[in-house]
């Protein structure tokens, strides 16, 4: 749905975004991580068509994204970072307006109106002014003009900056709703914790640079040869350190208190064979799991490594 | 010694600019310009020859309209714009005293506009070489110059520290800036008949900087025109002591204002009402709908501009509410107008009467019609809409006319509520409907020039405060300071000097109502045509500029 071939973005001497492939496929959330001035919205800006690339190639739904803008246009729904409302107008003369804007008849701009209000979970705002509304609220009201033209991607840039807990959770739910709905998504954040949950796949972008990109474990793979195992012990902790070390697939162990982490090197039926050993031989096993992947911890791997390199 | 940090930090952010540099180097080409065009064509020393005090009046009155022109720019914004970028608090949050803040930003925004006199004295001085304007002259009118640039600046810093946001700091200070420079004539024009009032009338026209440097540098041409009192102060002599009342007096607004500390107005609060009945109520009654249609619970039209649409339900100025005191207060004005100037009947001609009612709705059009269009585009970038409306399927050509349509409206209904004088033109005239309707098409020109003007400038610049000040700018250039043109008169080629003067909506206008003022001259055809053309231009070429609007260069 979305490719990006060779991007590149120059201000003078200032690479923004340099030589970016990506591939973000049909009916997909697309996470773009990265820290502050890494290249994220240089790159949105230009998906959206907002802003010419130096060089390089993006094309959304098949259109290429400068030659054709007004195709891309009516496909792609973007909200920017940072973004302003017409505060002297009420909520659904603000849609109807970027529903005009789009070029939607009368009759399907009242239904699409009251569709987007729905699914922003926003319907009981329809009259207010939109300057009396909080920060949280605005939020919703700024996907739902996005939303107002049926996009089938839709660009969503730092979405939940700014939020509180509940706004953030709101947010994330009507996301994964738009997800259900076969929307791709392209979703930015600074903060990991976030996108994690909802996200297919992820690309990591540091000072202009894609790092990685892929699902999660993909990337975990990638860049770590083993996985961790967390196994916690009721009784027979002595037993079980002399088990791990006699096993060729246990790179290296630690133990603190009844928890004991592992470095596994091997595959998953191996995995089970050494809680088999641990068992049979009567250590009392209380918890045994690999330990979860987790994107800040992904984050920090990518980054570290690239520093290092 | 260690210099104030605002001071310097202004001064570095502002002098390493490009607009600072561009600034300077603009302000000196226009005045050696100014000099090449009037340079006496004998181009020898002679006391005796006018060319030298024509020049010392034109390089004056030149130097202290660029200064008004310039001065909203610098000091209308720099309280606001430290607000609206949140440094505000940020500045009082740190050490520095609130004593030290003060005269830090006093100094530094006036610094600028002082430097660029200073620079001026050069050119200044040609004048005092070749002969007929004294030294102590020469002083006058540049101690005229800094007192003006000071009042200028400070009714600059003070509304700076009063408003909350750039764009009606400046706007709020161009008005009263012109007001002082012009608006100060009008009781002289219009109650002539009041013979005790005239030692008033003379102070109160004195407050003008203008008048004080017509003054120094033409005693001669106040006197032919009656506005000397003989045994009373020199104007300028009045504006000198107006100034130093003013100054302090500004000063001290300008501080007090500053450190006042800024409260949370309890109807912000207020207005997050959730009630959804109280929110839907909505004035529908019968004056409001006429002049507010599209407040309607109606959805846009099929053959509507959306632009127009949203621009009437997002203006203040598009309220009904505001539109009819617009309304009011222009009818009320026009009828005093008319009241006045039928007391004077006796004193003034009809022609002089005609003359003050063209020139208060022309007046009227310039005054407000820039700044109703200046905020178009920058409004948009500065508010974070702009990249919202550029992924819209909304052609350049559609927003800029939804932009013009709604205050061109605006300022019809203003220019409408007028009609008395309309009237009185047309009694005077002796019921010649052509005249009344050229000065009507004049006046519409004039109108659709300002907006367009305005909207042109947005395009082209980064902030509304300096969109403004440009739109002010070209403006009164052909509005005001090409009436300059009449004091080197004798040097132009008749065919360049009418030239000039076609760009001048105020003198077309007089030539239309009376054939009195400007003998042999009538080129109010010909103003209309310059000023559409150059109106079309404008519209083009934002035109051109938006086309970006769909996919831009960074």
């Amino acid at each position: 749905m979305i490719e990006i071939e060779h991007l590149t973005k120059r201000y003078k001497n200032v690479a923004a975004v340099n030589d970016l492939n990506l591939k973000v496929k049909r009916a997909e959330v697309f996470g773009f991580i990265g820290p502050n001035g890494a290249g994220k919205t240089t790159t949105i800006r230009i998906l959206a068509g907002l802003l010419r690339p130096t060089s390089g190639k993006a094309t959304i739904d098949g259109y290429d994204v400068i030659k054709d803008t007004m195709e891309v246009k009516k496909v792609v729904g973007y909200m920017p970072d940072l973004f302003g409302v017409y505060d002297q107008m009420r909520v659904w003369e603000y849609l109807d307006f970027f529903g005009a804007a789009y070029r939607i008849g009368k009759e399907r701009r009242r239904e699409a109106i009251d569709r987007v209000l729905d699914i922003t979970g926003s319907r009981d705002m329809r009259d207010y002014y939109i300057g009396t509304l909080s920060r949280g609220m605005k939020q919703k009201i700024g996907l739902a003009k996005t939303l107002i033209h049926d996009p089938q991607v839709l660009i969503l840039d730092e979405p939940a900056s700014g939020l509180d807990p509940r706004a953030r959770i709101e947010l994330r739910d009507t996301i994964k709703n738009l997800k259900s709905q076969g929307k791709t998504i392209m979703i930015s954040s600074h903060i990991l914790a976030e996108l994690g949950d909802f996200c297919d796949t992820i690309g990591i972008i540091e000072k202009s640079k894609l790092l990685a990109t892929g699902t999660l474990s993909d990337i975990m793979r990638q860049l770590r040869q083993h996985i961790i195992i967390e196994i916690q012990i009721l009784d027979g902790m002595k037993q079980a350190e002399e088990i791990l070390r006699m096993q060729k697939t246990v790179q290296s162990f630690t133990s603190s208190g009844d928890l004991i982490r592992v470095e596994f090197d091997g595959r998953i039926e191996e995995s089970s064979d050494l809680l088999k050993s641990l068992v049979t031989s009567g250590v009392r096993v209380q918890w045994y799991s690999e330990s979860p992947i987790d994107l800040e911890d992904v984050f920090m791997l990518v980054t570290s490594r690239s520093e290092g390199e | 010694m260690d210099i104030n940090p605002i001071i310097g930090k202004e001064l570095c952010v502002l002098l390493r600019t490009r607009r600072a540099f561009g600034l300077q180097i603009a302000y000196i080409i226009i005045l050696s310009l100014l000099v090449l065009a009037i340079w006496p064509k004998e181009g020898v020393y002679s006391l005796s020859s006018l060319a030298s005090r024509d020049l010392f009046t034109v390089l004056s009155i030149g130097q202290l309209i660029l200064v008004l022109l310039f001065s909203p720019a610098f000091t209308s914004t720099s309280i606001t714009l430290e607000k609206e970028r949140g440094t505000f608090d940020l500045l009082f949050a740190s050490l520095l005293k609130p004593g030290s803040i003060i005269i830090g930003k006093l100094i530094s925004s006036l610094a600028i506009l002082l430097i660029l006199i200073f620079s001026s004295l050069p050119v200044m001085s040609v004048s005092f070489l070749l002969g007929g304007v004294s030294l102590n002259e020469l002083g006058q009118s540049a101690l005229v110059l800094t007192l003006a640039t000071l009042i200028f600046g400070l009714i600059g810093l003070s509304l700076s520290a009063i408003s909350s946001r750039s764009y009606t700091s400046t706007l709020v200070t161009y008005i009263i800036i012109l007001f002082l420079s012009v608006g100060v004539w009008i009781p002289s024009w219009t109650l002539a008949h009041l013979r005790n009032a005239i030692p008033v009338f003379h102070i109160i026209r004195s407050f003008s900087p203008f008048t004080a440097m017509l003054s120094v540098t033409q005693p001669d041409l106040l006197r032919s025109y009656g506005q000397d009192i003989a045994g009373a102060l020199k104007p300028h002599e009045i504006f000198i002591w107006f100034s130093a009342i003013a100054i302090p007096a500004l000063i001290a607004c300008f501080v007090v204002m500053v450190k006042r500390v800024p409260t949370v107005k309890p109807h912000v609060r207020e207005n997050l009402i959730r009630n959804r009945d109280i929110l839907s109520v909505r004035k529908r009654r019968f004056p409001y709908y006429l002049i507010d249609p599209l407040k309607e619970r109606s959805m846009i039209g099929r053959f509507d501009n959306p632009v127009s649409v949203k621009e009437l339900r997002n203006s203040t100025l598009g309220k009904a509410k505001w539109m009819l005191r617009g309304m009011y207060l222009c009818f009320i004005f026009s009828m005093v107008m008319i009241g006045l100037a039928s007391g004077s009947m006796g004193v003034w001609s009809p022609d002089a009467i005609k003359l003050v009612a063209i020139c208060f709705q022309l007046g009227l059009v310039i005054l407000i019609g820039p700044s109703l269009t200046s905020g178009a585009i920058t409004n948009e970038k500065e508010q974070g809409n702009y990249d919202m409306l550029r992924m819209t399927l909304l052609r350049p050509h559609t927003v800029i006319i939804g932009k013009l349509v709604v205050p061109l409206r605006q300022m019809l209904l203003l220019v409408i509520s007028t009609f008395p004088m309309f009237g009185m033109l047309w009694y005077l005239d002796f019921y010649s409907i052509t005249r009344v309707g050229i000065c009507l098409s004049i006046i519409l020109t004039a109108l659709i020039f300002t907006l367009t003007c305005g909207i042109f400038t947005s395009a082209f610049s980064r902030t509304t405060a300096s969109a403004t000040a440009w739109a002010y700018g070209i403006v009164s250039i052909l509005s005001i300071f090409n009436l300059l043109i009449f004091f080197i008169r004798d040097r132009l080629s008749p065919l360049l000097f009418k030239w000039i003067i076609t760009w001048n909506p105020f003198i077309a206008a007089i030539t239309a109502v009376t054939d009195e003022v400007f003998r042999g001259i009538s080129i109010w055809h010909k103003n209309i045509l310059f000023l559409l053309i150059l109106s079309i231009i404008m519209f083009i070429l934002t035109v051109i500029r938006l086309m970006g609007f769909g996919i831009q260069e960074e």
